[in-house]
């Protein structure tokens, strides 16, 4: 429970954070997950996963929906620029780095919560 | 203890991978910060653009405005401009250029001035440098003191400045243009400044060739007969823009009779610098305009497609612009106000280059080792010194001293005393004379104009570079003008590198501005231009330059022969992919190959060329077996200055020139092959070329796939060069020489047709590409392939804002 709580909550707030302040840099969902794993308890492990899907959803998400309406216009052409590779693919590639980056933000948050 | 390593641990990965992420060129390999770049709240993800065409209305709050202003954005996402007056007009169309054009009006001030390698690093510092040694932004602030004694022109000029800027005040990072997030930099400011180096970016495309360093070498090995007669200034067969009927009954400025063609006495060696890159030489453009006794309609046509570098964004962004003073239709380029080719409903204007010279070189005789004064008339001079500080990624500034003479900035140097350093003396760096108006006046005339008198008066405001301005007016006028400033030179002066140690090689002054060559209402019923020679022979001043003769002599023919003209026709001819130049070659090629037995290989490919109409179409064969053989005859017959150009730079003949001397003087010396041991004539190198395409093409022979158009491999490059962004392999044909001129990635960057009526003008036109720079967006090159197929859209002058035909994209209210 607490760890769909997780997922959702770093999703959703991180999401409306980006919304509200678009100045905020791009790693800022690695600080959030890292904030959320001090009060939304997990084992590290866990931690890691939720903070992984989390910004997994919220960026892979995002990105489709971009692409989506955009028809893969751009994504088609970026792909070349990622090493050549489909257009379609683009939104889980943001997705894996987006989850990568907010994951070792939550991991090393439970990982001090677990600590004190 | 564990629990600490491992939370630094993580720590550590956490940061690691937000720096790797933030990081411009990790490890100096050319990738962008990954980060920043793919998360989808300010990356690349931002800038894909919705495909959806539901019409939307936005007030958008520009308080700047002294009025209210309306655009209307129609299906091809052209905005047409309704303001109460030209600065508001001015101030919208600079905000809404920038909103689709931003990254290119930076980038293309930044290549002009010299200012690339401040966000793309090192390896731009030598281009930069060479642009501050030419002296561009000294020009272009000597032509924004100019603007500035025109209180009206400088505000409409600040006007559309400060449009850009409010355009960039609102942007937050996530709406940045593609291109800044890729290279990770950050919009600067627009200025007038900016404008007037945008300006000078036209002048180094169009008016900025010269070939003084290898005319002066190669008249140096050859000797004045020999160097005359492989590089005639003239082809006999000319037809000149202004047709020779045009007579010449003025008093002259005089120059004093001294015989120029005598180099410098000093130039004892030859030149060891290279000229620096210049712009293709075979981009060229056509005009033409006919009148009411050759239209079906009656009423006069004109016609327009300048040729330049094709590129994504296109260099033109099309517009209309009303105000209670003009309602013009048009292509604008993004950095500049106003319209530079258009239409209203009473009169239509369109350009060609016109190639006269006006970039000569001069040597300098230092008078002292610091190389801080010069001899003149045996006196010494001191320099100007401007220090360039030029800025670089990741490095100190770079600082450069630039030394300017009379002449104008020391570009080339030379180490040592090897060779004299040399001074180039460019038209676009003087501060334009005193007039009543400049370069932005004289487009808000045409814009405004109403007849031929408005037209002719704009030409007042108007310096470099110069134009071949085509007219045509719904009162039935047509006209063409060599327009702008050209300099009065004497026989020869400036085909070679001058003495600038006495005054005497200066410029004697400059062409009245009624003593241009120009044409109205000709009797043969049209005017027409395409980069040929200006002006028959009987034109009192000396012209000299880069003229190309071959697509003015058809089109000239061509319209001789056609009456009742429509629309249709004048498509046909900008579509045309006839070359003259095969015309004239092949049949010589053809007689020379007639008698020599051949491969059956052999055999196919004489037929083909001997069957062949001179089109260059893309999916025949023949165009290709034409081409390569005469690159390769023209290789053969001039591998002397080849050879020579191995170690020196060297002038080569034209074209032209070639085929004349292969129908006329087949046995000249010139074809001598110096590396065979026979002598050589036309026939032995047309045959022996020819022999070795054949072997060269003996598999491709018999590829159906492959042909002119797949051969001539047509592209759009991305103006920054990512491969990604441009477009490939287009199937087109089209030659240099025809009035289709698409050849790798140079062509018509605008097909423009107007034709006036009784109501008016009604017009139709393409470039290649799209209104949107933006990569992302479904209007970024959409227009390429119906460019390709020789499409145009219908060009809408509305009257109001709700006199539209199909429905608008978008309608924007500013207040």
């Amino acid at each position: 429970m607490r760890f769909i709580l997780f997922v959702l909550l770093l999703a959703v707030v991180s999401g409306a954070l980006h919304f509200f302040l678009p100045f905020l840099p791009w790693w800022s969902v690695a600080l959030f997950a890292a904030l959320l794993s001090l009060f939304v308890k997990l084992s590290p492990a866990l931690a890691f996963v939720a903070g992984f899907l989390g910004a997994a959803l919220l960026w892979g998400g995002y990105a489709y929906y971009l692409d989506f309406l955009n028809e893969g216009i751009l994504s088609a052409r970026m792909g070349i620029l990622f090493g050549g590779i489909p257009g379609s693919a683009l939104p889980l590639v943001t997705a894996v780095f987006g989850g990568l980056v907010a994951g070792l933000g939550a991991l090393t948050g439970s990982l001090i919560v677990k600590k004190l | 203890m564990r629990s600490i390593l491992s939370i630094s641990a993580a720590l550590l990965c956490t940061i690691a991978l937000i720096v790797l992420g933030s990081w411009h060129q990790p490890f100096g390999q050319s990738i962008p910060p990954i980060g920043k770049l793919i998360n989808p709240f300010t990356g690349f993800w931002q800038n894909a653009e919705a495909v959806d065409n539901q019409h939307t209305n936005q007030i958008v709050d520009l308080p700047a405005l002294s009025d209210k202003v309306e655009v209307v954005f129609d299906e091809r996402l052209v905005p047409h401009i309704f303001a109460q007056n030209l600065e508001d007009a001015y101030y919208v169309q600079g905000y809404i250029t920038a909103k689709y054009r931003l990254w290119q009006m930076d980038i293309s001030v930044r290549a002009t001035a010299g200012q690339l390698a401040e966000v793309m690093g090192p390896r731009l510092l030598e281009r930069d440098r060479l642009q501050r040694r030419k002296g561009i932004i000294s020009a272009a602030e000597n032509t924004l003191a100019a603007w500035k004694e025109s209180p009206e022109e400088i505000a409409q000029i600040e006007a559309y400045s400060a449009g850009v800027n409010a355009w960039i005040d609102q942007l937050q990072e996530a709406d940045y243009p593609l291109e800044f997030k890729l290279l990770n930099y950050q919009p600067e400011y627009w200025s007038p400044l900016k404008s007037a180096i945008f300006n000078k970016s036209m002048a180094e495309a169009l008016c900025a060739r010269h070939s003084d360093i290898p005319a002066t070498n190669a008249m140096r090995i050859f000797g004045d007969s020999l160097f005359q007669f492989l590089y005639p200034e003239r082809i006999p067969t000319q037809s000149p823009v202004i047709p020779d009927a045009v007579a010449y009954d003025f008093e002259t400025i005089s120059t004093e009779e001294e015989n120029t063609s005598d180099l410098p006495a000093d130039l004892s060696s030859v030149i060891p610098f290279r000229p620096f890159e210049m712009a293709d030489p075979s981009t060229g453009s056509n005009n033409w305009a006919v009148d009411g006794t050759k239209t079906a309609s009656g009423y006069p046509i004109l016609a327009n497609d300048p040729h330049l570098g094709l590129t994504l964004p296109a260099i033109w962004y099309e517009i209309q612009i009303q105000t209670p003073e003009v309602n013009c239709y048009g292509v604008s380029l993004p950095g500049l106000p106003a319209i530079i080719i258009g239409f209203n409903e009473n009169i239509s204007w369109g350009n060609t280059n016109v190639g006269q010279d006006v970039l000569d070189w001069y040597t300098i005789q230092w008078a002292n080792e610091e190389k801080t004064t010069y001899l003149l008339d045996g006196e010494t001079k001191e320099v100007d010194l401007i220090v360039e500080r030029i800025k670089v990624r990741g490095q100190e500034d770079v600082l450069d001293t630039v030394r300017y003479t009379i002449w104008g900035p020391v570009v080339y140097e030379a180490d040592g005393d090897a060779y004299k350093d040399m001074a180039m003396r460019w038209l676009a760096h003087d501060q334009p004379d005193k007039k009543p108006f400049y370069e932005l006046a004289y487009l808000t005339r045409l814009m405004g104009g109403k007849n031929y008198e408005d037209y002719l008066t704009a030409f007042n405001g108007y310096d470099t570079p110069a134009q071949n301005f085509v007219f045509a007016s719904k009162d039935g006028d047509i006209a063409m003008t060599i327009g702008g400033k050209f300099p009065v030179k004497e026989n020869q002066q400036g085909r070679f590198v001058q003495d600038g140690s006495t005054k005497a090689s200066a410029w004697n002054g400059f062409i009245p501005r009624e003593q241009v060559p120009k044409d109205k209402n000709p009797a043969r019923g049209f005017v027409a231009s395409a980069n040929q020679h200006s002006a028959s022979k009987d034109y009192p001043y000396y012209y000299n330059g880069g003229f190309d003769e071959y697509r003015g002599r058809y089109i000239n023919r061509r319209l001789e022969q056609m009456s009742k003209v429509t629309v249709e026709d004048m498509k046909a001819l900008q579509l045309d992919n006839y070359s003259l130049a095969a015309e004239e070659a092949t049949p010589i090629l053809l007689a020379l190959l007639d008698s020599i037995s051949k491969s059956s290989l052999e055999q196919s490919m004489y037929d083909s060329l001997k069957t062949w109409n001179y089109q260059f179409e893309m999916d025949w064969k023949a165009p290709i077996v034409f081409r390569k053989t005469m690159q390769a005859v023209y290789k053969e017959t001039f591998d002397e200055i080849y050879t020579l150009a191995d170690s020196m730079e060297m002038l080569f003949p034209e074209e032209w020139r070639l085929v004349d001397l292969l129908g006329n003087y087949p046995s000249h010396a010139i074809f001598d092959i110096q590396e065979t041991d026979a002598v050589e004539q036309a026939k032995d190198v047309v045959v022996r070329c020819f022999q070795k395409i054949a072997s060269e093409m003996e598999e491709e022979w018999t590829d159906p796939a492959f042909d002119w158009g797949k051969y001539k491999s047509t592209r759009i490059n991305h103006l920054g060069f990512i491969p990604a962004f441009g477009v490939y392999n287009l199937m087109v044909g089209g030659y240099k020489d025809a009035p289709n001129s698409i050849k790798g990635s140079h062509g018509p960057s605008w097909r423009m047709i107007v034709a006036f009526d009784e109501n008016g003008s009604k017009a139709e036109g393409i470039y290649p590409g799209g209104q949107s720079g933006n990569p992302g967006s479904p209007y970024y090159d959409h227009t390429v392939q119906p460019w390709v197929k020789g499409e145009y859209y219908p060009l809408y002058l509305m009257k109001t804002p709700t006199d539209w035909i199909n429905q608008p994209l978008l309608t924007q209210t500013y207040q």
